[in-house]
């Protein structure tokens, strides 16, 4: 990207208006999600957005240990 | 013709309005749609609505007023619908608690929006884990990546002014371009106007980075996205 059009970006990004752009992160980005994926069409083409956070690990080998009991 | 519901919020059952539902982005009148201890705000719809700028703008307008008559609300996405009511209890039911803990936070809280703009701060090096074979280091690695992606250093001392100030807070961190990440804050209510006089206060104490606030807003970023 050149300088010119990251500064251009820049000022997009912060003279435009903020708020259609907060309402489009929170609108389409954010929120109760019940479906598991929202179908929306846009120009006549449907767009899927679907997010799934997942964490695939053996936790025990990345969380600190917790000290041992005692025997009693 | 067949109607779809249309859902604009998830707030508790047993809850007393402040004023009438009023009606939704299409005029229809919106209804609760009581699921045990939740209920849906919702109204019918011929049609999922398009997202056209003034359709996103008359949703938000509309759950905006919603968050107004509640003390509790949370937010749906664009874009959710259900055939019918028995669909859409069968959808509520299973996600109960969680979304009763997320009301119980958003609770009397609005949400404020910090975008931070600038150049980041050299990324540092991960610290080596001694611990564990490769496979366990590879992990160590990926969760202090992860954890990178939900943090702003850049941006501590103001971060350690407005802790005070915030029941939570959800960071999205970018870095492929102008904005360097979103901080989203839950702030109580009563706070919006102390909670922007910090953000004036610490604003040149950043290292010269830029930052704009917006809100309040309704708790968007503070509702569960996952699908359990």
């Amino acid at each position: 990207m050149s300088e010119a059009s990251r500064g251009n970006g820049v000022d997009i990004l912060e003279t435009s208006d903020l708020s259609l752009l907060d309402t489009v992160d929170n609108l389409l980005n954010k929120g109760v999600v019940l479906t598991g994926e929202v179908v929306i069409g846009l120009a006549g083409i449907d767009l899927i957005y679907l997010q799934l956070s997942a964490v695939l690990g053996a936790a025990d080998r990345i969380l600190p240990k917790k000290p041992t009991e005692p025997a009693a | 013709m067949t109607e779809i519901l249309y859902l604009y919020a998830v707030a508790f059952a047993d809850v007393e309005l402040a004023g009438p539902l009023g009606t939704g982005i299409g005029d229809e009148p919106l209804v609760l749609v009581p699921a045990g201890g939740l209920a849906a705000v919702a109204g019918s719809l011929s049609a999922a609505p398009s997202p056209d700028a003034e359709t996103l703008k008359r949703q938000d307008a509309v759950v905006r007023r919603l968050a107004g008559l509640f003390t509790a609300l949370l937010p749906v996405r664009f874009g959710e619908t259900a055939a019918d009511n028995a669909t859409l209890i069968s959808r509520l039911a299973p996600r109960e608690k969680e979304l009763t803990a997320a009301l119980q936070l958003v609770r009397g809280c609005v949400q404020m929006t910090l975008r931070v703009f600038g150049e980041p701060d050299p990324a540092p090096e991960p610290a080596p884990s001694k611990a564990g074979g490769p496979g366990a280091r590879y992990l160590e690695t990926r969760r202090q990546e992860q954890e990178a992606l939900r943090s702003l250093p850049e941006i501590g001392a103001l971060s350690t002014i407005l802790r005070p100030l915030l029941r939570a807070e959800r960071i999205e961190r970018r870095g492929d371009g102008p904005l360097l990440g979103t901080a989203y804050h839950l702030v109580p209510r009563e706070g919006t106007a102390a909670y922007l006089a910090a953000v004036e206060e610490a604003r040149n104490r950043i290292g010269g980075r830029r930052i704009a606030a917006t809100g309040p807003w309704p708790p968007y970023a503070f509702a569960p996205e996952g699908v359990s």
